[in-house]
């Protein structure tokens, strides 16, 4: 099998863990969505180039990737898949959480404040 | 200079005066000058001149999100550009250096003209499609189709203005699109000019028509050597890849308060500690300088020389030079050991 930076991951999927997964129902059900996924993309720009999308969002586009991690869809653009396959999305909370966080192996450098990433 | 076959001409070619003298610029034949050079340079710099530029780089940027992609990674604040304005910005690495210098034109409300330096407009097309990801944004290379003339000297408006009254009107980096031809205000702090776009199979006419006004033709070297005068680097001779904007006085083509774009971090880190390592001069020899080459204190290398020009009394240059040797106080030469003699660019 072929990892990615966290060993546990497969290299071909992306991974919502349970925190953030809780999260993002948190966020979804306080805007009183029923049906709803995780839209995860990139768009070029950033310090580094690339730039992290993520959205909660009614369901995929036509193009999207769908995924399926502890209970929430995660809807990824093919086009955005090449610079995310792989990458763990977390959660960090408490007074020095950093709120979503991308754990992204294709990432070779990220910038300062961490929206953004490089390849 | 040599001629190859692979070189491509300008459209323009058989509208051109008899006796044009070319030189290579990239893959393109590009006009050195018409006539006599020196005639050409005072013509630009107490006249009115017209110059072609179809070999420079010309791409339009079209769908929902070309603006938002092209302000999220280039210096500029290119959302603010309204409707038939433009701005001057660079597209740079996440290194912060320079990919290309260019000019966004906003022609609609989802669409964009970007005149760039067609040195470097390969960089950019492939930059800027890496870039465009999940966006509604299509980049097309016009270059063959758009021709792009550039008019200059002090006298170039109120002659131009004979003609199209309407470019009377025109604020700095404006457009006004008058019987085919788009006009372009292009105002920077070193010169004003005026950018004439129009289909390659117009452009012929149009040229004729301004000659015949009064629009004296010139070439690249009159052009060239007016751009050293006022220290205005270009393309390939002054930057590249290699170069990071401030070192080459681009400051205002960078909006500090924007927010993120592509270097971003490194070039607010260089400005913000005053970490810029080199500043570009203009210098000057008794003797032939060339482009590119080493400048030595003794044996240690502190700059490099860029754009040259030569006469019968020199050579001037424009040179990037480590920032404690470019008061002049201290003797310089090049790696050949040509000694020379530095001026800041606004003396």
């Amino acid at each position: 099998m072929v990892t990615s930076g966290n060993p546990t991951i497969p290299a071909n999927t992306i991974q919502v863990t349970a925190k953030a997964a809780k999260k993002v129902r948190q966020f979804a059900e306080g805007d009183g969505m029923e049906t709803f996924g995780l839209k995860v993309a990139v768009k070029g720009g950033g310090c580094s180039g690339l730039t992290y999308v993520l959205d909660i969002v009614e369901g995929p586009e036509e193009d999207d990737k769908v995924i399926e991690q502890n209970g929430i869809e995660v809807y990824v653009p093919k086009k955005a898949y090449i610079y995310l396959a792989g990458t763990e999305l977390d959660f960090s909370d408490g007074l020095n959480g950093k709120g979503f966080v991308f754990n992204n192996p294709n990432a070779t450098k990220t910038c300062g404040c961490g929206e953004s990433f490089g390849v | 200079m040599t001629t190859t076959n692979s070189l491509t001409y300008s459209p323009l070619r058989d509208a051109y005066p008899e006796g044009a003298s070319y030189s290579d610029i990239g893959d393109r034949q590009v006009v050195a000058h018409f006539s006599d050079a020196d005639a050409e340079y005072e013509a630009i710099a107490s006249g009115a001149t017209i110059t072609d530029h179809s070999h420079l780089g010309r791409l339009t940027q079209v769908g929902s999100d070309a603006i938002d992609l092209l302000h999220r990674v280039t210096t500029a604040n290119i959302e603010a550009i309204p409707v038939g304005g433009s701005t001057r910005t660079i597209l740079a690495s996440d290194r912060g250096r320079i990919v290309d210098v260019f000019r966004v034109v906003r022609t609609g409300d989802e669409e964009l003209l970007l005149l760039g330096s067609g040195l470097f407009k390969s960089n950019l097309i492939e930059m800027i499609e890496f870039y465009t990801i999940i966006e509604d944004s299509t980049l097309t290379d016009v270059s063959e189709s758009m021709l792009q003339l550039a008019l200059a000297g002090p006298e170039a408006e109120s002659l131009l203005a004979s003609l199209v009254p309407a470019i009377s009107e025109l604020t700095a980096g404006g457009i006004t699109d008058v019987d085919g031809v788009r006009y372009l205000r292009a105002t920077s702090d070193e010169a004003e000019e005026f950018h004439l776009l129009m289909p390659a199979d117009s452009g012929a006419e149009l040229w004729k028509r301004l000659t015949d006004a009064g629009f004296t033709p010139i070439g690249s070297q009159a052009i060239h050597r007016r751009r050293i005068d006022l220290g205005i680097p270009c393309a390939g001779d002054d930057y590249s890849d290699r170069t990071n904007p401030l070192e080459v006085g681009l400051m205002d083509l960078i909006d500090f308060d924007k927010g993120c774009y592509v270097g971003q971090e490194v070039v607010a880190r260089l400005d913000t500690y005053d970490k810029v390592q080199r500043t570009i001069v203009k210098v000057s020899s008794d003797d032939a300088l060339i482009s590119g080459e080493d400048v030595k204190l003794g044996t240690r290398t502190v700059g490099t020389i860029g754009s040259v020009i030569s006469d019968a009394d020199g050579t001037t240059a424009l040179a990037l030079i480590r920032n404690e040797f470019a008061d002049g106080a201290t003797a310089l030469a090049t790696e050949s050991g040509t000694p020379i003699v530095i001026s800041h660019r606004d003396q």
